[in-house]
């Protein structure tokens, strides 16, 4: 049955990294008997199959450059500062290795816009410095913002915000997922940006969702009362006011804004480690199990996304949560080194 | 936004050209080089660090120090095997930096995994057997597997390779035979892979 004596040469014919000779030679043998036909097929076919180990992501190089770019010139406008100050050392600013920590690990993000403009010295604009923090997946965070506000902020989600709140507003920038507790301030109105939608409040407590890899932005208001927008090119249906109790969701596709009522522990109250479904299909709890555990989730068969789960856990860790999902799905799981298979016949659409 | 002045064709240019350019305060060469090398060093970077945003910063940190270190940079081998010798260093180091941080044992996990559309149902079979495959990959020892996708999904030389590691071209050779053979010894036995095989032959030549 082994015909393959040689592996090595093999690969390196799969590979293109023969000689001429070499590959006559590779040719030659493998073409002799039916057998050697056989087992060449099959390697053959093992080589085209194996090059989808590691799965696919997508990431934007226009952005990556922008944000490579807008280092660069930070660095410049630093090294000009410290040489206009008569130093000879150059203090550089930036984290060599950045590493996430469960306590607040903060980030210093300086405006290049408004670096330029103060080095520049024309117009004197009031300097914003920003902080930012981040967690990754598996990672919760709480911050105190500088007028009282708490935020929680949810794993793989990025948040930031103003050392100091100006006078007249308080403006905060999210992506991803954090629970919001505002101190009420009429003066001084809260605003949410997220990347497409803003939500601005008086005071008041809520929820906001809007991950890059998800198909919605979901606003819940659980104290007070929020106004919810999305900027678009569309005007219709793209602004609500939402009440205690209730939930806005505005589909990125069907570019409207859907507000319902909110049964209480529906949603995730995350931030006391609950995690809660409400009839909600598979391909979105698998995305929010893979931030909150930190894990990778693959399905066998597409169908399965289209299950929809109501179900909540509370401190349960990742096995068991797929044990439950196996028994109320009728799914199967299945875990490698690298990540979890869901197998099982799913559902219509 | 582009000036009256002449834009430079850096497609035309060869990286060591390019690099000669860029040591010349050439941004733009600069973002060039960037541009072309980035989707494979992301996606190496990427296997390294078990991530999309480390993955992200440590392109991120070695560019930034290619560029201001541009007047110093002195490349013997070829750029490609520079870059991802380099990269291969970085996303190192922030592993060593970052090990406390890891949440499951020994278990490196993925984030964004965008789920391919080759799973399509038409090709349910060959799914089968992709997965199989991937699953003896898994089970490749480390070496063996780290060259084996180095071959096969970063696409590199087998002299690029040997280069980035620190190894000889013969180990490299050794290895990927190793890699094959392994991968075809767990399929055997496995039925269906030659109902699959039929199909394979069938699409070929259809």
């Amino acid at each position: 049955m082994e015909e393959i004596k040689n592996w090595e040469i093999l690969a390196k014919y799969f590979s293109g990294e023969v000689s001429p000779a070499e590959k006559e030679e590779v040719e030659q043998y493998f073409g002799a008997t039916p057998e050697r036909q056989k087992g060449f097929q099959h390697a053959k076919a093992i080589w085209n199959k194996s090059d989808r180990f590691t799965p696919s992501f997508k990431s934007d190089i226009d952005k990556a450059w922008q944000k490579l770019d807008s280092e660069i010139e930070a660095v410049e406008i630093r090294k000009r500062q410290t040489s206009r100050k008569g130093k000879s050392k150059i203090i550089s600013f930036f984290p060599v290795g950045i590493v996430w920590k469960a306590a607040a690990a903060i980030i210093i993000i300086l405006s290049a816009y408004l670096i330029i403009q103060y080095t520049r010295q024309t117009n004197p604009v009031p300097e914003i410095s920003y902080v930012a923090e981040q967690t990754a997946k598996g990672e919760k965070q709480k911050i105190t913002l500088d007028d009282g506000s708490t935020i929680w902020l949810n794993a793989a989600s990025h948040f930031k915000h103003p050392d100091k709140f100006s006078d007249n507003r308080r403006e905060v920038y999210l992506k991803g997922e954090a629970f919001f507790d505002v101190e009420h301030n009429p003066s001084r109105p809260f605003i949410v940006h997220t990347a497409t939608a803003t939500i601005q409040v008086l005071g008041t407590s809520f929820n906001v969702k809007e991950y890059d890899d998800e198909n919605n932005i979901e606003v819940i208001v659980t104290e007070g009362k929020v106004s919810f927008s999305v900027t678009g090119y569309e005007s219709k249906n793209n602004s609500v006011i939402l009440e205690k109790g209730e939930k806005g969701t505005y589909l990125k596709d069907k570019k409207q804004i859907i507000k319902e009522a909110v049964e209480k522990g529906a949603y995730s109250d995350w931030k006391n480690g609950y995690l809660g479904f409400s009839n909600e299909p598979m391909e979105n709890v698998i995305k929010k199990l893979e931030r909150w555990y930190n894990v990778d989730i693959r399905f066998n068969n597409e169908k399965i996304k289209n299950c929809k789960l109501t179900a909540s856990f509370h401190h349960k860790d990742i096995s068991e949560v797929l044990e439950i999902i196996e028994l109320a799905l009728d799914i199967h799981s299945e875990k490698n080194e690298y990540f979890y298979t869901l197998s099982g016949t799913g559902c219509q659409d | 936004m582009s000036g009256p002045e002449e834009r430079k064709d850096y497609s035309v240019l060869s990286d060591s050209e390019l690099v000669i350019l860029i040591k010349e305060d050439d941004k733009s060469a600069f973002e060039h080089l960037f541009r072309s090398y980035y989707t494979p060093l992301i996606k190496f970077a990427y296997r390294i660090v078990n991530g999309k945003a480390p993955a992200e910063d440590v392109l991120q940190e070695v560019f930034l120090n290619i560029w201001e270190n541009r007047s110093k940079l002195s490349i013997n081998s070829s750029v490609k095997s520079y870059l991802f010798t380099s990269i291969r260093n970085r996303a190192l180091n922030y592993l060593k930096k970052s090990e406390h941080e890891v949440h499951e044992s020994g278990y490196n996990s993925t984030l964004f995994n965008i789920i391919s559309p080759e799973h399509a149902d038409h090709e349910l079979i060959s799914d089968e057997l992709r997965k199989k495959i991937n699953n003896a990959i898994s089970a490749l020892p480390e070496h063996c597997r780290r060259i084996f996708l180095m071959k096969k999904e970063d696409h590199l030389k087998y002299t690029e390779i040997a280069d980035i590691l620190g190894i000889s071209p013969r180990t490299v050779e050794v290895q990927m035979g190793r890699a094959l053979k392994k991968i075809r010894t767990a399929l055997i036995g496995y039925k269906e892979f030659l109902t699959a095989l039929f199909f394979l032959y069938f699409n070929h030549w259809l």
